[in-house]
């Protein structure tokens, strides 16, 4: 029987409930502890739903996290934070980071600390075992350059996200590259966490050249385009497929999504195409509950 | 050519509705004491771009709708709203499903449109929602492909136009009715300019007595919109440029460098059998600020400097002034009139 392991990454959609909280904390009318222990409350009871649905893996929801770069340009020097910018070609927005000088960790992440126009550290508030971080080939691309940012901005930052990974604990990586790969060199990663504990997602496809250099399997490599199936399944101990559509209202359909799976007639890593933040959150929920009901390992 | 043709001022959509109205605006939607509210609103505005000496009133500011997409959507079937999705940070927005094929339940302009009409005889110009952007806007989890989705919610417009029109026709006679379609979404997604045009050409395609305009902002890139200029079967556009502006005074492209695409637009536009006007946001509805009459002027200069035509140029602000106190949007159309009157002065 072949393995189907399932994986949630990424921000997640909050409750109303919390939404209405942090607005309040962003107006003074909560102190940041009690928004602090509402995170966590929050994420404990997703995280204990997601068990329940039978999931495998899952990174932090990162509910403290108002988007995929924020945290880095508040707790990173080096990188400040400029206007809000389009995501991609969603209707969602971010405050595009700025890399205006060198780039250092100057901030705990591991420990509560109040923000700066960010909601409250610690930077993932779970026990989950992954940490979540964007590829490095989309920080820069989605980042604006001010100055002279030469090539160490790849050499510091994979000292910052070593840094993040040592002191939160993670023992397991999630890398979020929704850029195009360009030449980046994915053996790089190495450097911050054993291939073998990391999942490399891709919007864009790799190509060979990427990948080259290195010769151990990923734990999963995920290309959502879904048009580089061979060079997935080469390099991943399972193969990364990205069925649950996270711009898409319609929940899917466990009995075909197995279908799928079954005719890779491989051990594979089941996810979404993208985090799930773009959805309302009963809908997520929904998707999350379909994807737990495809695990066989849990 | 008569000054009235000239350097029309106009406003874009939206002002910011007064307390009484925004404060139980949801409480009271769609019972006898919100038309009642929302008249009064619509009448107290009105009087406002009078005095500030506004020549087309647009819809009165739009004291009739909350806001632009939500407002059309719950009048659509099979938009399903299952809950907020965010915009950016902690701000969120009802992101609506399209689960079937849609059509309206019930016209969303029908009363606006009919009180107004009643109440004054003055320029008019109804914003609608445009088609790609109530696409682009909502998640579809029924047709085929996103042309498939935005064609079907420009035949929902087109029909919305046709019944508007006949209310028109019984106020206005055959005066021409204007109608602004609004699409901020236009030029968000590059490779979708052919939905983009296709869609918004649908929804008003063939309907005769009409003036219709479509409504775009904070674009990254014009010249998109502008490349197809010769395909799009409507009279002229109306943009935002003031966000995109310095708030120093003078003329020339470095002084305003925000204007130079007005020129790619102008090389493209004398190319047409039937050229189109461009409203030229003049005002910024982002800031406080007030900008001056010589700052308004020197905008309307630079605009001039490109298209020689001023009967090709209208004025507005960039966008609704429902970002802005009813007082501050007042002083920037009070400020918009004025510096139209000193550059007509001067032509």
């Amino acid at each position: 029987m072949r393995r189907i392991e399932t994986l949630v990454f990424g921000i997640y959609p909050k409750s109303e409930k919390l939404r209405i909280r942090i607005g309040r904390w962003e107006r003074h009318l909560i102190s940041t502890s009690d928004l602090e222990n509402e995170i966590r409350q929050e994420t404990e009871q997703v995280e204990s739903q997601w068990a329940e649905s039978g999931l495998t893996h899952w990174a932090a929801p990162l509910f403290n996290w108002y988007d995929i770069f924020r945290p880095f340009s508040t707790m990173v020097s080096g990188i400040r934070l400029g206007p809000l910018t389009r995501y991609l070609e969603t209707n969602t927005f971010y405050r595009i980071p700025v890399l205006d000088g060198p780039i250092a960790l100057k901030t705990d992440p591991g420990m509560f600390a109040e923000g700066e126009e960010g909601l409250p550290l610690p930077l993932y508030q779970s026990r989950s075992e992954w940490a979540f971080l964007p590829g490095l080939m989309t920080f820069q691309s989605m980042s604006e350059i001010s100055g002279a940012v030469n090539e160490e901005f790849i050499e510091r930052m994979l000292t910052v996200y070593r840094q993040i990974i040592e002191k939160t604990g993670k023992k397991k990586l999630f890398l979020f590259e929704v850029s195009d790969p360009g030449k980046f060199d994915y053996s790089l990663y190495r450097q911050i966490m054993k291939p073998s504990d990391t999942v490399l997602f891709f919007s864009k496809s790799p190509g060979k050249d990427n990948l080259s250099s290195i010769s151990e399997r990923f734990y999963s490599l995920i290309d959502a385009s879904g048009s580089s199936s061979d060079l997935v399944a080469d390099h991943s101990m399972l193969k990364g497929i990205a069925l649950l559509d996270a711009h898409s209202t319609r929940v899917e359909s466990r009995d075909l999504i197995l279908e799928k799976v079954e005719n890779t007639g491989e051990d594979t890593l089941l996810t979404s195409n993208d985090y799930l933040d773009f959805l309302p959150r009963v809908i997520a929920d929904r998707k999350v509950s379909v994807l737990g009901g495809c695990s066989n390992v849990r | 050519m008569s000054d009235k043709n000239i350097l029309i001022t106009q406003e874009i959509g939206s002002f910011r509705k007064p307390e009484y109205l925004s404060r139980i605006f949801h409480s009271i939607e769609g019972k006898p004491e919100f038309s009642e509210l929302a008249g009064k609103a619509a009448l107290e505005t009105l009087k406002i771009f009078h005095e500030s000496g506004l020549m087309n009133s647009g819809i009165a500011g739009e004291m009739f709708r909350w806001e632009m997409y939500e407002y059309l959507a719950r009048r659509i079937r099979n938009i399903e709203f299952h809950g907020k999705v965010r915009s950016f940070d902690n701000r969120y927005y009802n992101k609506g499903s399209v689960a079937g094929e849609i059509s309206l339940t019930s016209s969303p302009h029908s009363e606006e449109l009919e009180f107004i009409l009643k109440q004054t005889k003055v320029p008019l110009k109804i914003p609608v929602t445009g088609p790609y952007t109530m696409a682009d806007w909502s998640f579809n989890d029924h047709y085929g492909s996103r042309l498939q989705l935005a064609d079907a919610f420009a035949d929902l417009i087109r029909g919305e136009i046709e019944t508007i029109q006949r209310i028109w026709k019984k106020y206005r006679g055959d005066e021409v009715m204007q109608i602004q379609i609004d699409e901020p979404a236009a030029t968000t997604h590059p490779s979708e300019m052919d939905i983009v045009i296709e869609s918004v050409n649908r929804s008003v395609r063939g309907i005769k007595g009409l003036e219709t305009s479509i409504h775009v902002c904070y674009s990254k890139d014009y010249r998109m919109l502008y490349d197809r200029l010769p395909e799009l079967e409507l009279n002229g556009l109306n943009l935002e440029y003031s966000n995109r502006d310095f708030l120093t005074p003078g003329t020339g492209p470095s002084a305003r460098p925000g204007f130079n695409d007005i020129g790619y637009f102008s090389e493209i536009n004398s190319t047409l059998s039937k050229p189109k006007f461009l409203g030229i946001g003049v005002t910024d509805v982002h800031i406080d600020t007030i900008e001056s009459v010589d700052l308004i002027a020197d905008r309307i200069r630079e605009s001039l400097r490109y298209v020689e035509d001023p009967g090709l140029i209208r004025l507005n602000p960039d966008c609704g002034l429902r970002t802005r106190s009813r007082e501050i949007g007042y002083e920037k159309l009070r400020n918009m009139s004025l510096a139209r009157d000193k550059i007509i002065s001067e032509l």
